[in-house]
């Protein structure tokens, strides 16, 4: 085989190779927590693991409308997640349990039922402040008040899905 | 005007004739390629974030219909990496001269497929799907490697690009609207190939391949079916090939004498104006009608964009024409006639893509940075806003198309007309489906 020819199927391969390999590599190493409305899945995962103290990096994406993102028993500010863009996050924990993240933003008819949940183990690690996210950006009163009026909506929810 | 030989330009030549710089573009619109499909596989559902909805049906589509087409003809045919796979497997070399033994099956494309047919079919079924097919990625990237392995299968059976001659979707019209374009590749001097031996341009020889287009370059008249792959410039051993520039549509001169290529320039017409209705028009339920492929309504959609096609377009055509008398056949004045809404169909898919293209071309920016969706930012553009281009050209330029398609195609119907008979009818014909995609448009 003359060298050009070899060199050309060399380039062909290799450009093969790496329009499959590269793409495919990055994704692999590139975890996002998928949001749909719940008739389509909801969150994927739905259930997450971390230690307490570590900090857990959370890269987020919609895949059809916006939703927004917030832990219950934690102090954090909701955050967006757009559609085709990455929301990312850092939580640390501090006590071990079972938190349970969910939607934010009026997503769909079953937007209550978006609910995930970080599994947390480890032992306790002593603050003051309990479990707390990198991000704080609101004041803890407005939060509970907010969440108050949140799980009340959901209750109503319920009660009217129980009537029918 | 006289047309200007720009193989007289020894840069031009020598590019044209080596294989390198189409291999180099080759790869690496190969490697796009591929890219396009694994984004449509595994990037960000997404569309409008998604690199293969973005670069494929804005990007290459707003490149397709509005520079390369109208002012390359096949010009993208002579890039589009789609054959090089099949042909490396079916040759047994990229760049090597041709094997004598034949290394697969090899058959000739049976004469029932020797036509265009397939590709009306295989557009239509693209077009019947096309709001799925334009919104979501991952059906884009399996029609993409779909297109990609039916290429690589019937190069293993049939001889030449079968795919692009006879299958390819795009090709077809590709094909067609070439032939307004102002460049062709042409033969010097016919005498020439005549006395010429072995006929190597479409045999083939150590210079390189029989013709991949199977069309034999002495006999070529049109554009239609000259992939322009440069291969018979490599063969040819008399320099009798040449690329000239030329006015625009020489070739609809010559009217068309071919059924398929007849009702095609009617399915380009037609899914223009459906397009324009559905995809850019006001009407919701038009637009859910299309989307819900299997739905009743849909099913509804797929029967007036047929009909439409197929029944309506060239029905009210033939009532016109019928109107006229002429020493031809009604068939026959039918495909010639049916030539002059080539130029009419071209521009009238040039004022729709200029709508769509140009109120999404700002997502081209995001998805560079972004293509699969993973939270890259490569080249600190992945947070650009969506924001619509050029607006205020926007109905000035569409009406300006429409208005160029029409002139065009009455002056191109009174070339193909026969002397004596009246081309009012085609004139009347072309005004009111310009009135409609003005309508819908603006």
């Amino acid at each position: 085989m003359k060298r050009p020819e070899l060199i050309s199927r060399i380039l062909i391969v290799a450009g093969i190779l790496l329009a499959v390999g590269a793409p495919l590599f990055l994704w692999a190493r590139t975890p996002l927590i998928h949001a749909r409305m719940a008739e389509d899945g909801g969150w994927n995962p739905d259930v997450i693991q971390a230690e307490t103290g570590k900090p857990l990096h959370l890269k987020l994406t919609s895949d059809d409308v916006v939703h927004g993102f917030a832990v219950g028993q934690m102090d954090m500010q909701s955050v967006d997640i757009l559609p085709g863009k990455v929301t990312e996050i850092t939580l640390t924990f501090d006590k071990p349990g079972i938190y349970t993240f969910f939607c934010t933003r009026w997503c769909g008819l079953n937007h209550w039922r978006m609910r995930g949940t970080i599994e947390v183990t480890g032992g306790w690690i002593s603050s003051p402040q309990g479990a707390h996210p990198s991000l704080l950006l609101f004041p803890s009163t407005f939060l509970s008040t907010w969440t108050l009026t949140l799980r009340t909506t959901r209750l109503l929810f319920q009660m009217k899905s129980h009537q029918q | 005007m006289n047309r200007i030989e720009l193989t007289r330009i020894p840069f031009i030549k020598n590019t044209l004739k080596s294989r390198y710089p189409q291999l180099a573009v080759f790869i690496v619109m190969l490697v796009g390629y591929i890219f396009a499909i694994l984004a449509g596989l595994i990037g960000t559902p997404v569309g409008s974030h998604n690199f293969s909805i973005v670069f494929v049906w804005i990007a290459w589509w707003a490149i397709l219909i509005l520079v390369a087409v109208p002012f390359f003809g096949r010009g993208w045919c002579a890039v589009c990496p789609i054959p090089l796979p099949g042909e490396w497997l079916q040759r047994g070399a990229v760049l090597a001269p041709p094997d004598k033994r034949p290394k697969w099956l090899n058959l000739r494309v049976p004469k029932m497929f020797r036509n265009i047919w397939m590709q009306n079919i295989s557009f239509l079924l693209l077009a019947l799907f096309s709001s799925v097919l334009l919104t979501t990625p991952n059906i884009t990237g399996i029609v993409l490697a779909a297109m990609l392995f039916a290429a690589i299968g019937l190069s293993a059976i049939f001889e030449r690009r079968a795919f692009c001659r006879y299958l390819c979707p795009v090709g077809g019209f590709i094909g067609l609207y070439s032939q307004t374009a102002p460049i062709e590749l042409r033969i010097k001097d016919k005498q020439v190939c005549v006395k010429c031996e072995g006929k190597p341009c479409y045999n083939g020889s150590d210079a390189g391949y029989g013709c991949p287009w199977d069309v034999f370059p002495g006999g070529m008249t049109k554009n239609t079916f000259c992939g322009l792959c440069m291969e018979c410039i490599r063969t040819c051993p008399h320099d009798n090939i040449a690329i000239n520039l030329r006015p625009f549509s020489a070739d609809l001169a010559k009217p068309s004498t071919r059924m398929d290529e007849a009702f095609k320039a009617f399915i380009m017409l037609g899914s223009a104006i459906i397009y324009a209705g559905v995809l850019l028009g006001p009407w919701g339920s038009f637009k859910d009608a299309a989307y819900n492929v299997g739905s009743g309504a849909w099913f509804i959609y797929a029967t007036v964009f047929l009909a439409t096609i197929f029944i309506v377009l060239p029905g009210l055509f033939t009532l016109g024409i019928m109107t006229t008398k002429g020493r031809q056949s009604l068939k026959q004045r039918f495909m010639s006639l049916s030539t002059a809404l080539i130029p009419l169909g071209l521009m009238f898919w040039v004022a729709f893509s200029l709508s769509f293209v140009l109120t999404n071309a700002s997502y081209i920016l995001a998805a560079l940075s972004d293509p699969l969706g993973l939270g890259w930012n490569l080249f600190g553009t992945a947070n650009a806003a969506w924001q619509p281009m050029l607006t205020t050209i926007l109905a000035p330029a569409q009406t300006l198309a429409l208005v160029v398609g029409l002139v065009w195609s009455a002056r191109t119907a009174q070339k193909v007309n026969e002397a004596g008979a009246s081309t009012i009818p085609v004139i009347v014909y072309c005004f009111v489906a310009t009135s409609i995609m003005l309508w819908l448009l603006l």
